[in-house]
């Protein structure tokens, strides 16, 4: 079963060097392609903020957290949460 | 760190955050996420309500019959707008969402299932018949892909002859075996004078009335043509 660990908490610090090990930036508000792009939410294509997003398996997907990602998420990659 | 219960492990997790966020701590964690062993959440509560709805009995059943992956999505999210319907601020923030990336009609199919009308819709099918699998696929498919002719939700200030000429020639020109009329809350008053002035231009819809404390669904029912006694 995978772990689930909350980024609510989380440190800042943290959370961007999570995101850089990921292949991301981030301007300290929103998590930023490589470009420097806003990284936008694969279901929603809002920007997604660094106090607001998830990290799921499946090539490490960063999504905003709100309840149509999320169920968009599990309905494409079945119930892996 | 495992745990049986995962949301707990979540809840744990954001109160524990101190051990959990050391930088040294990272590699390990990517490691995890690649093998899908582990998955940064936000509020526990979100994945709740996500899992919640995919758990719900109507969905189970109802899910086997929808092939379309939009579809599903939309059926799921209606089941979460149903959650939230005592908490506004939740309530508009997803229904807003949902119309951004599925435009009105996606919202209308989410929230034909918010207002339980997917069973009522198909429970005098199931129970009167036995219907097949492929029929009900085909059955629910055409209802979502019609939602628009169909269903019409009234909003609190909506123009009431407006409505009635929109509904009125929906019926009259698309003769649905079903079309419903839902309101809620402040609009129920605007739903009923909608309903008599729709009556009042369509023939052969009998009204049955489907109501709660927040809401009044209309389902006018298609009967026979009357026939003349000579």
């Amino acid at each position: 079963m995978t772990e689930l660990l909350s980024l609510k908490e989380a440190p800042i610090t943290f959370k961007m060097k999570l995101i850089q090990e990921l292949g991301y930036e981030s301007d300290g508000t929103y998590v930023l392609n490589k470009d420097g792009t806003r990284c936008l939410d694969r279901y929603t294509q809002e920007p997604i903020q660094l106090d607001n997003m998830v990290i799921l398996p499946g090539s490490a997907i960063i999504l905003d957290d709100n309840e149509l990602s999320i169920l968009c998420y599990l309905e494409e990659f079945g119930d892996v949460l | 760190m495992s745990s049986k219960d995962p949301l707990k492990s979540a809840v744990e997790g954001a109160v524990k955050g101190a051990l959990e966020y050391l930088d040294d701590k990272i590699t390990g964690y990517i490691t995890k996420l690649s093998n899908r062993e582990l998955a940064f959440i936000g509020e526990a509560q979100t994945i709740k309500t996500a899992k919640d709805s995919k758990n719900a009995s109507e969905y189970k059943f109802f899910k086997q019959y929808i092939d379309n992956p939009n579809y599903r999505v939309q059926f799921l999210l209606g089941l979460t707008l149903r959650k939230f319907e005592k908490d506004n601020k939740r309530l508009t923030r997803l229904r807003d969402k949902i119309l951004r990336k599925y435009g009105e009609k996606g919202l209308h199919v989410a929230q034909f299932v918010q207002n339980g009308l997917v069973n009522n819709y198909f429970g005098n099918v199931l129970e009167t018949s036995t219907i097949n699998p492929e029929d009900l696929t085909i059955e629910i498919e055409k209802l979502f892909d019609n939602i628009e002719n169909i269903v019409n939700y009234i909003e609190q200030f909506d123009n009431v002859d407006k409505k009635v000429k929109e509904i009125a020639t929906k019926i009259n020109a698309f003769s649905p075996k079903t079309y419903i009329i839902c309101s809620s809350k402040f609009a129920m008053e605007q739903g009923q004078k909608v309903l008599k002035g729709v009556q009042k231009e369509i023939q052969n819809y009998e009204v049955e009335l489907y109501k709660t404390d927040i809401k009044e669904v209309y389902f006018l029912r298609r009967t026979p043509p009357k026939t003349s006694s000579h």
